[in-house]
């Protein structure tokens, strides 16, 4: 089950005295996405729209998820003579200190936190990690900057000698 | 002991046992006397202030108006320090409460306003905030492809050169169908 906490604007409007306390909420603060090397106006914060997928890649297998026919030759050229199952995939605009995860089984999910929208060299930076989820423990922590459109991807054994292969990309 | 006990009978119920003097030096001596003999001199002084004259005392109503209207402003004075102790009791649990109101609503407010709008799986609370083991730093056409195994990460990189775009095409094709099937 997905969840985006829910937009503020009406909620927060039927309570005066807590809205203004707390002030306006972040929904209403002005979001665009925009290419790389576009100068934002003030007031505007940056954000990139993230995609986070997981698909479980079977050694030996043939068969390939329906939903994923249309990638199957890509998906075969990263990983030959394997299987495609699509297990999780999430999409979603974020800004920066913004996170995206996905769940990949009871034992595994995958966090992708955006650190930057735009570096100076006009890469999307996200601080990605694989988590052991029943411990809360990631099994592995690293800094990714890449060109918006392109994908980094990550593939960890499984304990039945099957893989998982993780993909994330910000356009 | 024997001797302070003495003392404090003569000094309560006076028999001329025990001379002035006696009473004197003991007083000056014993320090546990004498403040005992201090605590017997209030309540005297209390009861002299308080007590009720022999004309007031009888069943004459205007002797009790007049025994009533010397407590009638002591009994006054003592209920309006319990009603200020309960005002100010009041006004300590009230403060209290609106310090709690706000403080929930400041951390409600700063937990809304912190930015970190997470996108989540049910059950799922990933800690991702250990430090990063590796730093990578893709160029425009590199594949990399970090491998996760039990026995650590291994990291495979591939620069496509210009003669095999269709991995980048692949690349690029494989974002917009995995971003076009999220719910």
């Amino acid at each position: 089950m997905t969840w985006l906490r829910p937009g503020a604007g009406p909620w927060l409007a039927s309570f005066p005295l807590l809205a203004g306390l707390i002030g306006s909420p972040p929904r209403a603060e002005a979001q665009v996405v925009l290419p790389p090397h576009v100068l934002l106006p003030p007031g505007m914060t940056m954000s990139r729209q993230v995609t986070l997928f997981a698909i479980h890649a079977i050694p030996g297998g043939t068969e390939t998820d329906p939903k994923l026919k249309a990638i199957a030759p890509q998906l075969r050229r990263l990983m030959p003579n394997h299987g495609f199952q699509l297990v999780n995939v999430q999409s979603s605009p974020l800004r920066v200190n913004q996170s995206i995860t996905c769940k990949v089984s009871d034992q595994l999910g995958v966090k992708a936190d955006l650190v930057s929208a735009l570096g100076p060299d006009g890469k999307v930076q996200f601080r990605f990690a694989l988590v052991d989820t029943p411990h809360g423990m990631p099994l592995a922590t690293t800094i990714i900057s890449t060109p918006p459109n392109q994908l980094f991807f990550c593939d960890k054994v499984l304990d039945d000698g099957t893989k998982v292969l993780i993909g994330i990309g910000a356009r | 002991m024997r001797r302070c006990e003495a003392i404090r009978s003569e000094l309560s119920a006076p028999t001329g046992a025990v001379g002035a003097t006696e009473l004197a030096g003991h007083l000056s001596a014993c320090p546990s006397c004498a403040s005992w003999a201090d605590e017997v001199r209030s309540l005297d002084a209390l009861w002299n202030n308080t007590r009720l004259e022999a004309s007031e005392a009888d069943d004459d109503p205007e002797g009790w108006d007049a025994a009533w209207a010397k407590i009638a402003p002591a009994a006054e004075a003592v209920r309006r320090e319990r009603d200020d102790q309960r005002a100010r009791s009041r006004s300590i649990w009230l403060c209290v409460g609106i310090a709690q109101a706000a403080a929930l609503m400041l951390a409600f407010g700063l937990w809304w306003r912190s930015g970190r709008e997470e996108i989540a799986v049910a059950d799922q609370q990933p800690a991702a905030e250990a430090p990063p083991a590796l730093t990578i730093d893709l160029t425009e056409g590199e594949l990399w492809f970090l491998h996760v195994g039990k026995d650590g990460m291994r990291v495979e990189t591939t620069l496509v050169d210009e003669d095999d775009l269709d991995l980048v095409a692949a690349d690029f094709q494989i974002l917009n169908h995995m971003e076009g099937l999220a719910p």
